[in-house]
């Protein structure tokens, strides 16, 4: 029984976060113009979305 | 019984903390990546961190005065090469005191001092792992590093021990970034049609061309894909598993360590998987290391009775410092959230915070191959008219242009950050960077080779994975055809990004 209330708490973990990051997803902005991303960039001076 | 707020702590006790003994290796590991990175950094000493560069300290200033409020940086103290050289050199040498453990808190501080400080100078070379490896160092400020393993610790005739440390910025740092990475993938190839991989396969300027084979198999990209985004979202989340902590940390460590070494092996992105491995090496749980002692029969190492989070939190000075910790740590989330639409939630950022976050070098934005990743790959070609009217590729020792495309593309880009360098030219539109890059090419060659350049275009050949029908392209970066309402540069020949530009912002897109 005890195992079985641990599994179900890591799988509630998993899809928890999961269903959060779905629900983030949203307000993202889809960045525009360069026609996708590659590695991460320091954007100290490269922004492509805009200043902030 | 126990009340809620003690249950809180005592669960953020065992989530939050790590061992010792994975703290110092996590030392030790960044301790050689400061190093490594100040020893590469070395050999392009004077092409991209002085005066006789590409980017001057008058052009890096006036980019950052702009946009960057409070950004600082000793480099800009001298423009000559050897200003920088000595600021490499104390950063490498500072690494491998770290690595040692000799003086671990100062020299902390001295390599996140110089982190800042390079890359402040030239934030046009940077790429994630930079960005990570300063805010690990940043965070680090708040470890007791030297605890174990260390120079610090024999010097205070400390026995090995182990214990717990709290490393809740470290695990914030970790989780951010991927949690943040698995949110920009918003793009049906990542989530829908797990092709994402696929398209990252066909940049040439990025992968090994002997990892070409495994990119042969639709199946193979397409499960590695959805591999990527589950472990993005869901590995993190099981730091927070109070439970069979051993097993899982251990595990968790072993997949993401995998995972990022599996990327080194198949594509060049710099420091980057390392960075990321050795973040891993941090929270790798006490258990593990019994594993290891019960294996190779260690002697007996103490537990140490009064650990980290044990330790009354007496005095002013270290009240402030630590709510100084978790003052930044709520910026860093801030800054996060805000990163997700700047164009939206640029408001939260009061003046105030922005300067605070800059003086730190706290901004980031991890957008690792998302929305989607790029499929505009290709290269680079100048074409130099010299004094007795012959033309010549400069970035191929002056001979005939060919338009030809390259064995390897990778391999047309000196190292990482010189590919970082051109390709942010190509992608980010930044004048500075494309002026700085003309410029640099006509004194380079004519300091060489003692022959007048009497003009000099420097073009980008596309190679477009999405659109085959743009392959081959030739897009004149310079001269610049003319800047947009934000001051990026239009290029003449990129049509199908000059239509965009326009599609999406019809009435200041293009002047």
């Amino acid at each position: 029984m005890k195992i079985l209330h641990r599994i179900g708490t890591v799988v509630l973990i998993i899809w928890g976060v999961n269903l959060l990051t779905l629900q983030i997803q949203p307000i993202v902005h889809s960045g525009s113009g360069n026609g996708g991303q590659t590695c991460a960039d320091d954007d100290t001076d490269t922004d492509t979305d805009g200043e902030w | 019984m126990d009340s809620p707020f003690q249950k809180l702590f005592r669960y953020s006790k065992v989530v939050l903390s790590t061992d010792f003994r994975s703290l110092a290796v996590f030392r030790m590991g960044i301790g050689c990546l400061v190093m490594i990175d100040a020893l590469l950094r070395l050999r392009d000493l004077t092409f991209h961190y002085s005066d006789l560069g590409v980017i001057s300290i008058a052009v890096a200033r006036a980019s950052l005065e702009q946009r960057v409020p409070g950004a600082w940086s000793l480099a800009f103290l001298h423009g000559s090469p050897w200003w920088c050289g000595i600021l490499l050199g104390i950063l490498a040498l500072s690494g491998i005191g770290l690595a040692i453990g000799w003086r671990s808190k100062w020299l902390t501080l001295i390599c996140w001092l110089l982190i800042v400080s390079i890359h402040y100078r030239n934030p046009f070379v940077l790429n994630g792992g930079d960005t990570l490896l300063r805010l690990l160092l940043f965070w680090s400020l708040w470890l007791p590093l030297g605890r174990v393993w260390s120079v610090d610790a024999h010097r205070k005739g400390e026995k090995t021990f182990h214990g717990e440390v709290n490393v809740s910025p470290l695990i914030l740092q970790i989780c951010l970034m991927y949690w943040c990475s698995a949110i920009f993938k918003t793009h049906p190839v990542w989530r829908e049609h797990g092709t994402a991989l696929d398209h990252v396969a066909h940049l040439g300027s990025y992968t090994f061309s002997w990892a070409e084979h495994l990119w042969r198999y639709p199946g193979l990209t397409k499960s590695l894909t959805f591999i990527t985004l589950w472990l993005e979202q869901a590995g993190p989340a099981l730091l927070f598993v109070s439970f069979w902590r051993g097993p899982i940390r251990t595990l968790l460590a072993t997949a993401f360590i995998s995972f990022h070494l599996g990327i080194a092996a198949l594509m060049n992105i710099g420091l980057f998987p390392f960075v990321c491995a050795v973040a891993w090496l941090g929270l790798l749980p006490g258990e593990f290391w019994q594993w290891i002692n019960s294996q190779f029969r260690f002697p007996h190492q103490r537990r140490v009775v009064s650990s980290y989070w044990n330790q009354p939190r007496k005095g002013a000075w270290l009240r402030i410092w630590h709510g100084t910790l978790y003052g930044t740590m709520a910026l860093s989330l801030l800054i996060n959230f805000i990163s997700l639409n700047p164009e939206r939630y640029a408001w939260m950022f009061h003046p105030s915070l922005r300067f605070t976050s800059n003086v730190l070098h706290l901004k980031q934005k991890w957008r690792l191959f998302a929305n989607r990743p790029t499929t505009r790959d290709g290269w680079f070609v100048t074409e130099a008219v010299f004094e007795d009217g012959r033309t010549g590729d400069l970035l191929n020792q002056g001979d005939p242009v060919s338009w030809a495309r390259p064995p390897s593309i990778r391999k047309t880009f000196a190292n990482t950050r010189w590919r970082k360098l051109w390709l942010n030219s190509f992608h980010h539109r930044n004048p500075s960077v494309i002026n700085g890059l003309h410029q640099w090419l006509l004194r380079d060659w004519e300091r060489r080779n003692g022959r007048k350049i009497v003009s000099l275009k420097i073009f980008f050949v596309l190679e477009d994975y999405l659109h085959p029908e743009d392959n081959e392209q030739r897009i004149t970066i310079f001269p610049i055809e003319r800047l947009d309402s934000s001051h990026k540069a239009i290029f003449a020949g990129d049509n199908r990004r000059n239509q965009e530009i326009e599609r999406l912002n019809p009435f200041t897109g293009i002047e």
